[in-house]
């Protein structure tokens, strides 16, 4: 078998190498090609998997990239996987189904927000305040203290006339966002019902195990609605399965929490808001005025005002480009003074475009898109009368699972004790205090909040400040004194913030040297483990001139190669890891030394030069100076990973079909653990169709 | 798999299961390996610590170490969130940060000062062969050991423009070199010997506004000035012996 996937690897290596030089060559193309490409999926999934495969390479440019580029006809749904392996539509694959979808559009979400608005968002305005102009003398490059933003760029715009220059421009600009900050409304709205969704899934997984109903289970008459309430009994006892929604649930308030964050913050994006809808209310008052007097005088005379409201009708295409024009007719008509139709259509589409802005200032613009997400009804009527559940007492318990499922997660995940596989990161840690404010909102007001509980969410492990897009401070304490408006002793002082962010600083340095003396060691693994030499070895012995005898030969070179392998990935994943500590180190200190505005030693910036050079030589590495070889590692170790998990899998598979046997012949006595057996066996078999994949394309038979 | 317990301890294990979840974060980490290095080596946050660029700048040509390509790398990541969000910005600003960086950071503060501290040298070494107060440079504690890291930089691209650190520091020379030597024509033997010197250092310095492309090879016109009457009296001697 092995023989085969490594011809066929060595194929798609060289046509990716090919394809790699081609587009190297007409990298220019590239953007038109993805866009074609991406225009003919019929599936927005496939069209996502597209994207997110596409192999954008320049062989020179860091910013080329690595990935596993796959052919159109090779891809498919996770739905289709599923669907097509099973062919069957059981009640727990129907919530497999379910869950898988959900989490999908999560990870879409989270994909769509982090590439497209949340930068805009952050960066909004920002040339009209950096002084990056190349002209000499701009920059004042002999200043003491680095930060001084907001004496920095309000000196640019001292004298009226460059003032009223730039009022005009955040006017315009804001102009032309506002279908951007519609489609940001809207995603809004599509997360907030996700994260409704995902709480109902949540519970009507979990009602059926907090009451299971024993005796109904013996009579045949309940057998349809047991096996209907099977996937709620199944899924809903697996603390992973929970994990999973916990994850997703608190990747989705970190979104909102963002958001929220990076609008807060972005002072120049509130003051052009203010600007513009400042420009369309007085528009509309003038208007009024103008039909006011139209009315009674029968005639028009005067300009508008303000020479900005021109500016908001040239500025903002897609939202009211008719209404603009339509505008621009009813004042023309209202100058020659019989307008009374356009007048109302004029007046109209002003209501609308107010009444637009009025619900993003109360819902973006004020910083309240995850308030209005944790503030909506999360009872379902449905979900009560079905599964007996009192309200109001069950999701908060749900939730607050959740939350002490992915706490502990990340604790481990600091300590080391829960090995690699946690993926836990600081900033999920927001998500995390999203889902608490979220526990609160749920939890009846009369209860008092849990003080134990609260203690152990804000450890000492939990970091100070976490940083959020926009360079902005997430402060755990600052966030649940927002939302929670907690006593002050149940939480830490401000007072020990400060001496962590103390302790940051002196641990500083030696991180840095620390993380310098790894990256230096896995830079010498990586050379002689993927020099030309070894390179052109391993193609040629292990993957070229593989040979043909079966039996012992085969077993033994498939664990020589499997074990080569896995210590090739091992490396490739430590330097990703090296990377990760170097951005998140840097970004931290950065951030800090911001907030308490201290200057920057010239220690400082040999330490900030020394986490860039590691991590930028680690981006190197992958995308330039080895990315042939890691190219090919990463495709075997697709390949081996998929067939160790295979192979686990194998052997649990004839676990559970001996279980099988033992639970047929006890018969339906034992109906929990006839349901477990049943879960693992579906779930496998899911597992299995993802990894076997479509009849195009699989890991395991690439 | 929590409930299987009682028969096969082996499934139920945590490190068992453990494992699994491992190999399949392993197997996402591999198979999206593009996504995950880039957002893992993503430097876009320093677009909102600009005001760190030129000390940083600085302190990478006073250290003498050669990650400026590294650096530069980093600085240059905010360029791609511009040009993703550049529809809402002013049409000249993405342009605006790339010579920022290219022509502000690197040619102005990178390459001045380096072209700098190398003419320094160079002038060190001419001038000590004539002056015995001066004393002459250790090769071993020469800066040059130091600088020649820049020199040795292969060319890298930021933000799109190739950048050839070696190439960038000629030129600055040679202008250097020939605006001094024009204004005061009483160095040029001095340059000459620069020119001569940074040669053996692998900095080859031709001047393309000279039309043979080097000062030694050309025809000195202030030296014709200044040796005019001399010139005049062999011509004229010339003149008068063949008529």
């Amino acid at each position: 078998m092995l023989k085969s996937i490594e011809e066929r690897l060595c194929e798609v290596a060289e046509s990716n190498r090919v394809s790699l030089s081609n587009l190297s060559l007409s990298s220019s193309r590239i953007s038109s090609d993805r866009g074609s490409v991406h225009n003919g999926a019929s599936h927005h999934l496939v069209s996502l998997a597209l994207e997110r495969s596409h192999v954008n390479n320049v062989m020179a440019d860091p910013k080329c990239s690595v990935g596993v580029t796959l052919n159109p006809s090779e891809r498919a749904s996770v739905h289709n996987l599923i669907l097509n392996e099973k062919g069957t539509s059981s009640c727990t694959l129907q919530s497999i189904i379910i869950l898988a979808s959900v989490l999908e559009e999560t990870h879409e979400l989270v994909h769509i927000a982090n590439k497209t608005f949340l930068p805009s968002i952050s960066i909004f305005g920002n040339d009209l305040n950096d002084s990056l102009d190349v002209t000499p003398g701009k920059i004042n490059t002999s200043k003491t203290t680095i930060y001084n933003d907001e004496t920095r760029h309000r000196n640019q715009w001292l004298n009226e006339s460059s003032a009223a220059q730039r009022d005009k421009e955040l006017v315009k600009r804001m102009g032309k966002y506002l279908p951007e900050l519609q489609k940001v409304s809207n995603f809004c709205k599509r997360v907030n019902r996700l994260i409704q969704h995902l709480v109902w899934q949540s519970v009507a997984l979990n009602s059926s195990s907090l009451n299971p109903e024993p005796n109904s289970q013996h009579s045949s008459e309940s057998a349809s609605r047991n096996e209907s309430c099977c996937a709620e009994m199944l899924l809903g006892r697996s603390s992973s399965v929970k994990f999973i929604i916990a994850e997703a649930l608190s990747k989705l308030c970190r979104l909102l929490i963002e958001l929220d964050y990076a609008v807060e913050n972005n002072f120049t994006l509130k003051e052009s808001w203010d600007l513009y809808t400042n420009c369309i209310f007085q528009k509309e008052e003038v208007s009024f005025e103008v039909a006011s007097s139209t009315l009674s005088s029968g005639e028009m005379k005067g300009e508008h005002p303000i020479d900005v409201i021109s500016v908001v009708y040239h500025s903002s295409p897609e939202v009211n480009d008719a209404k603009v024009d339509e505008d621009k007719d009813a004042s023309e008509d209202i100058e020659d003074g019989d307008s009374d139709h356009h007048e109302n259509n004029h007046q109209h589409d002003l209501m609308k475009l107010e009444r637009m802005l009025v619900q993003l200032d109360n819902s973006i613009l004020s910083s309240r898109s995850f308030l209005m997400a944790i503030d909506q009804s999360f009872y379902h009527s449905s979900l009560v009368t079905k599964c007996n559940v009192k309200r109001g007492s069950t999701i908060d318990e749900i939730v607050k699972e959740m939350i002490i499922l992915l706490i502990d997660r990340f604790a481990s995940a600091s300590s080391g004790s829960g090995g690699d596989e946690s993926q836990l990161q600081e900033q999920d840690l927001i998500g995390v205090y999203g889902l608490i404010c979220l526990y609160r909102k749920l939890v009846p007001t009369s209860i008092a909040p849990d003080v134990k509980f609260y203690k152990t969410l804000l450890s000492d492990k939990v970091p100070a400040f976490i940083p959020i897009i926009g360079e902005v401070p997430f402060v755990p304490y600052d966030f649940l004194n927002k939302y929670e408006q907690l006593n002050k002793t149940m939480l830490f002082s401000s007072q020990r913030w400060e001496r962590i962010k103390k302790h940051h600083d002196k641990t500083f340095e030696k991180e840095v040297y620390k993380l310098r003396m790894e990256h230096l060691k896995w830079f010498q693994r990586v050379e002689s483990m993927l020099s030309i030499r070894e390179y052109k070895r391993y193609m040629k012995e292990n993957w070229l001139s593989y040979p043909n005898e079966g039996g012992d030969s085969d077993s033994k070179d498939d664990e020589h190669l499997t074990l080569q392998t896995r210590e090739k990935i091992s490396t490739l994943l430590d330097g990703v890891k090296i990377a990760k500590k170097a951005t998140n180190l840097l970004r931290n200190h950065l951030l800090s030394r911001k907030n308490l505005a201290e200057p920057f030693h010239a220690s400082d910036l040999d330490n900030i030069e020394k986490l860039c050079t590691i991590a930028k030589s680690v981006e190197r590495t992958f995308k330039c100076s080895k990315q042939r070889a890691i190219i090919f590692v990463q495709r075997a170790g697709i390949k081996v990973l998929a067939l160790e998990l295979y192979k686990k899998l194998d052997r649990l598979r004839s676990y559970i079909d001996h279980r099988h046997s033992i639970v047929a012949e006890e018969g339906s006595h034992f109906i929990r653990r006839q349901y477990t057996t049943e879960r693992i066996a579906i779930s496998l078999g899911v597992v299995e169709s993802l990894l076997k994949g479509s009849s195009s394309f699989s890991a395991t038979r690439m | 798999m929590s409930s299987c317990h009682e028969d096969h301890p082996d499934f139920s294990s945590k490190y068992n299961a453990n494992s699994i979840e491992k190999t399949i974060h392993d197997l996402c980490i591999v198979a999206d390996m593009d996504e995950c290095v880039s957002q893992v080596c993503d430097c876009s946050f320093l677009f909102f610590h600009q005001n760190l660029f030129i000390p940083l700048i600085k302190n990478v040509c006073n250290s003498m170490r050669s990650s400026v390509q590294y650096v530069m790398f980093a600085l240059q990541d905010p360029y791609y969130t511009i040009l993703q969000s550049s529809k809402y910005m002013d049409v000249l600003y993405p342009m605006q940060y790339r010579e920022f960086l290219v022509h502000d950071l690197i040619e102005d503060h990178l390459v001045e000062s380096l072209s700098c501290n190398i003419d320094s040298i160079l002038r060190h070494r001419v001038v000590s062969k004539y002056i015995d107060e001066l004393p002459m440079l250790n090769p071993n504690q020469f800066a040059m050991n130091s600088l020649t890291r820049f020199l040795e930089l292969q060319p890298f691209l930021v933000c799109g423009v190739s950048i050839d650190v070696k190439k960038l520091i000629e030129l600055s020379l040679e202008r250097a070199v020939y605006n001094s030597s024009t204004i005061g024509h009483q160095d040029t033997r001095t340059h000459i010997e620069m020119s001569i010197t940074a040669r053996e250092l692998g900095i080859n310095l031709l001047d393309s506004m000279l039309p043979v492309g080097s000062l030694t090879n050309v025809v000195n016109v202030l030296d014709i000035a200044n040796n005019v009457h001399s010139k005049y009296r062999r011509v004229i001697f010339v003149f008068l012996s063949n008529s």
